[in-house]
């Protein structure tokens, strides 16, 4: 497979053009980190955003980020950092779990929608993107969206091309918003939490305290955290941000004395131990297929039990009960026990195949009729001819 | 403002329409007599009347659905109406269409702590479900200023903000699931109770399409437990200068706060006669600005504020001693509109947002414009995310005044988009600002957002004449413009 590297809009759509005119489906990349997930496409040429890098406009008091698709992720991120912003939606880096070396780029960020802890506090990467230029499969350079925070002129296609895993148009520049980071960061941890008690927990904690993570993790996946790695049952971590982070967390253990064994992180170790949650370290290392599930927080402890995971594979619930990342050693079929579970607030994703490829499973959730021929309306209109990631989704899409 | 062309034949058939109608739904929920319709001819954009062919009540889902399959088989326009508070005039009627109204769907279904989030219908009010959930010690977070009467339905529709998106959010980020039915009469139910629906992201889509894709008829909305602690600091400056500069500041800082709102001196003057909230009289600009989150957040927040406002030149400078005393500072920002409305006999708010740094530039604008047309324009601002609501005063009985106000209303929003910013906020496209679209996007980018229209309603059924300054026939929009010959270099190697 040849890679184009357009440095330029116009050279990308000189390459979209030609993919069209020669019916080439192509594989759309940023630095190719998550290139893992999704179906197989028939792909037969790549291109990538990669050389149309660099930031474009940051203004701090603005809390805004301009950058050109194909910039790294770290790039913009040393530069928020310097002016103590950063992004709220926290990028999920899978770079450990496909065991990967590649540099993860903006609009890949974009175009997968991972979003790590703090989204259920402060928003999915689809809650920040606030305007967007892109490539779409006719070949022609479109933009939507602006650089400021409050705008309904217009369809919101911002939302439509975050999580569209390139199949409706190629990004070459995203804004997205920012925000100030906490003076200090303080983590709880409770150890002995199990699944079944893990809601009732962050209910609990929220009443003492506004937390911006709190996730349960299993035995399993404790001692891949070397921070955690003692603790020998599942355990409770919740974080705490602000101007007294580490005295809220302090704050928030008293009402679990007794109950639950209670461990402080103060800021240095408690942003070294998110990094790790955010990232999904505790997976990167077991065998097997990656699942992730989204679903209502309260049917969480009898959608974990109804999976039936044997004890060594590893587990975390994030996003306070609303996301479910497991590897799975035994084969399971996720989304008959989400329908059992869970009813129909939910879906699952499969984010690594396991060893077999298991070609068969489908990687997003199975969609309505209606849903699902909406959607390929939706692809037809921005990609006739079907060159962009083609099938990367679903069988056309 | 023209509207699309009436189908005289579709209009001519109008009885026919209103008993094929009145067989679909219960009894007396079609309504086609002179003085019903008149009820519906307009909303919050007063400027702009038109009687509908008639207007129908459905009472649920299977209702919408019917009802929507009837006038796809028979080439009728539909507009979607939830409390017709629209400022864009998103639900104004077509003299061949029908008005779909929400009335009736206005229960709220289910309210699930367990889960953070309740399901209600289209016709429930903004504030009905902080309402229902309150005691419980919830809230939803979009609070528009006329969260008393706008509709959950119309919030989707127009993605609505208020004064706490800065902090909050706005609709679109406080959604969880939709239930909605396309103009074919399909039924789709997107999200639910979990975070993200899987695959395209349909719900955001359809979260401000001003009507024009589908028709909700459920919505399932975050709720968030209410703050430990919320106060407002009240500083007055003596011109919008200093004001603007204090804003910037605040976020310079590191605080976000719950609200940063600012007022000029004619607004401060006309909401004071109106709520008497205890403004400075000779304030140029007053800002207020509200910090929520645990005891010790709002304590040091507060203070930090205090101090902001003190150095960037506040003249007065006070925090809320109570609950009461915080909502008496809103009283006024919230109620500025009718309280402009006071003092002329008729008033065009306009929406723009621009980057917070050209704030004061922007008004200074503003007043050079107002000089030369004569116009009186007060200013109230959601300052934290440089969302602008000028009002123009204007009375509508002098000849030409309409236009010239709305003359007026178009530069300042150009002066907007040359700034960096955008045309509408919060209040929507509409037909208000549907003519000014190319301001802001080229043709090549209008093509692709009417692409999305067309995978959802192909014939251009659903709200028609809003949004768009032209509306290309789907067919055309399909075609494809790239032919071999038309690539430089066909031959050349890309890959």
């Amino acid at each position: 497979m040849q890679l184009a590297e357009p440095t330029t809009e116009e050279e990308l759509c000189d390459v979209v053009r030609v993919a069209v005119a020669h019916d080439v489906p192509l594989d759309v990349l940023g630095g190719g980190t998550k290139r893992a997930i999704g179906r197989p496409t028939v792909a037969t040429q790549a291109v990538t955003t990669r050389r149309m890098s660099g930031i474009i406009d940051y203004d701090p008091t603005e809390l805004v980020m301009s950058a050109h698709a194909g910039t790294p992720l770290h790039i913009i991120q040393t530069a928020l950092a310097e002016r103590a912003q950063q992004f709220a939606f926290e990028p999920r880096g899978l770079n450990r779990l496909f065991n990967d070396a590649g540099e993860e780029t903006v609009g890949g960020v974009v175009a997968t929608n991972l979003s790590g802890p703090r989204r259920f506090a402060a928003g999915a990467v689809r809650d920040h993107l606030l305007g967007f230029r892109a490539v779409s499969g006719r070949g022609e350079l479109f933009k939507s969206g602006g650089r400021v925070v409050k705008n309904v002129t217009g369809y919101d296609l911002s939302k439509l091309v975050t999580g569209s895993f390139g199949t409706l148009a190629v990004l070459t520049e995203v804004t997205l918003r920012v925000v100030p980071r906490p003076a200090e960061t303080g983590t709880l941890v409770l150890g002995g939490v199990g699944v079944d008690a893990t809601v009732a927990v962050f209910d609990a904690a929220s009443q003492v305290g506004a937390f911006t993570a709190g996730v349960l993790l299993t035995s399993a996946s404790l001692s891949a955290l070397p921070r955690l790695a003692t603790i020998d049952h599942s355990a409770v971590a919740l974080r705490f941000e602000g101007d007294a982070a580490s005295a809220a967390a302090r704050v928030a253990a008293q009402a679990f004395v007794g109950r639950y064994s209670t461990t402080i992180l103060e800021t240095e170790e408690s942003l070294d131990l998110w990094a790790q949650i955010r990232d999904l370290r505790y997976l990167a290392g077991a065998p097997g297929a990656v699942w992730r599930v989204s679903l209502a927080r309260a049917t969480v402890a009898a959608f974990v039990a109804g999976l039936g995971l044997p004890a060594d594979a590893p587990l975390g619930v994030d996003w306070a009960g609303g996301q479910v990342w497991f590897a799975d050693t035994g084969g399971i079929d996720v989304r008959n026990v989400l329908k059992a579970a869970a009813g129909p607030d939910g879906h699952a994703t499969l984010i690594r195949a396991g060893s077999d490829g298991r070609p068969e499973t489908p990687v997003f959730h199975p969609q309505s009729d209606v849903v699902a021929a909406l959607s390929r309306r939706i692809k037809h209109h921005f990609d006739p001819k079907g060159v962009l990631n083609p099938g990367r989704m679903y069988a056309d899409i | 403002m023209r509207m699309p062309e009436p189908d005289r034949a579709i209009i001519a058939r109008r009885a026919e329409v209103v008993s094929g109608l009145e067989a679909l739904v219960a009894p007396g929920s079609v309504i086609s007599d002179r003085t019903g319709l008149r009820v519906y001819e307009t909303d919050g954009l007063t400027a702009y009347r038109q009687v509908p062919m008639a207007v129908v009540l459905p009472a649920n889902t299977d209702e919408v659905s019917t009802v929507l399959r009837f006038c796809h088989d028979r080439g009728i326009k539909v507009v979607p109406r939830g409390g017709g508070t629209s400022l864009s005039g998103g639900a104004l009627p077509l003299a061949d269409g029908i008005v779909l109204s929400a009335a009736k769907l206005n229960r709220v279904l289910e309210i699930d702590l367990a889960n953070q989030c309740a399901v209600v219908q289209p016709g429930v009010t903004n504030l009905a479900i902080t309402d229902a959930v309150s005691d419980a010690g919830y809230y939803y977070a979009p609070d528009p200023s006329s969260q008393i009467a706008c509709t959950i339905g119309g919030n989707v529709a127009e993605n609505a903000g208020g004064v706490h998106c800065l902090k909050y959010g706005l609709t679109t980020n406080n959604l969880l699931g939709l239930e909605a039915v396309l103009i074919t009469g399909e039924v789709i139910r997107i999200g639910g109770k979990h975070f993200d629906s899987e695959a395209y992201d349909l719900l955001g889509i359809i979260t401000g399409s001003e009507g024009l894709l589908c028709v909700v008829t459920e919505a399932t909305v975050r709720l968030l437990r209410k703050p430990q602690a919320v106060q407002a600091v009240l500083a007055a400056f003596p011109d919008n200068t200093q004001a603007g500069d204090c804003v910037a500041r605040i976020i310079g800082a590191g605080l976000i706060p719950a609200g940063m709102e600012m007022m000029d001196g004619p607004a401060i003057a006309a909401a004071e006669a109106f709520c008497h909230a205890g403004y400075p009289l000779d304030a140029g600009a007053l800002l207020i600005v509200e910090v929520d989150g645990s005891a010790q957040d709002v304590l040091v927040g507060i203070a930090r504020v205090k101090e902001i406002a003190t150095a960037c030149g506040a003249t007065e400078v006070r925090a809320s001693r109570s609950e009461d005393e915080r909502l008496v500072f809103w009283s006024g920002r919230k109620n500025a509109f009718p309280a402009i409305g006071r003092i002329s006999p008729d008033y065009y708010v306009m929406d723009g947002t621009i980057p917070r740094r050209r704030l004061s530039e922007m008004l200074r604008l503003i007043s050079e414009l107002s000089a030369q047309s004569g116009l009186r324009i007060a200013n109230v601002f959601h300052a934290g995310d440089g969302n602008l609501h000028p009002m123009i005063m204007y009375d509508s009985a002098v000849p030409g005044e309409l236009e010239r106000t709305e003359a007026l209303g178009a530069e300042i929003l150009k002066a907007c988009v040359r700034m960096g910013g955008v045309l509408t906020g919060e209040h929507g496209v509409g037909i208000e600002k549907r003519d000014l679209m190319d301001v802001m996007f080229d043709a090549v980018d209008l093509d692709h957002q009417q692409r999305l229209k067309c995978a959802f309603d192909a014939d251009g059924l659903l709200n028609p004449g809003k949004v768009f300054p032209v509306l290309h026939r789907c067919a055309e929009l399909g075609r494809l413009h790239v032919h071999h010959g038309q690539v430089p270099f066909p031959d050349l190697p890309r890959f």
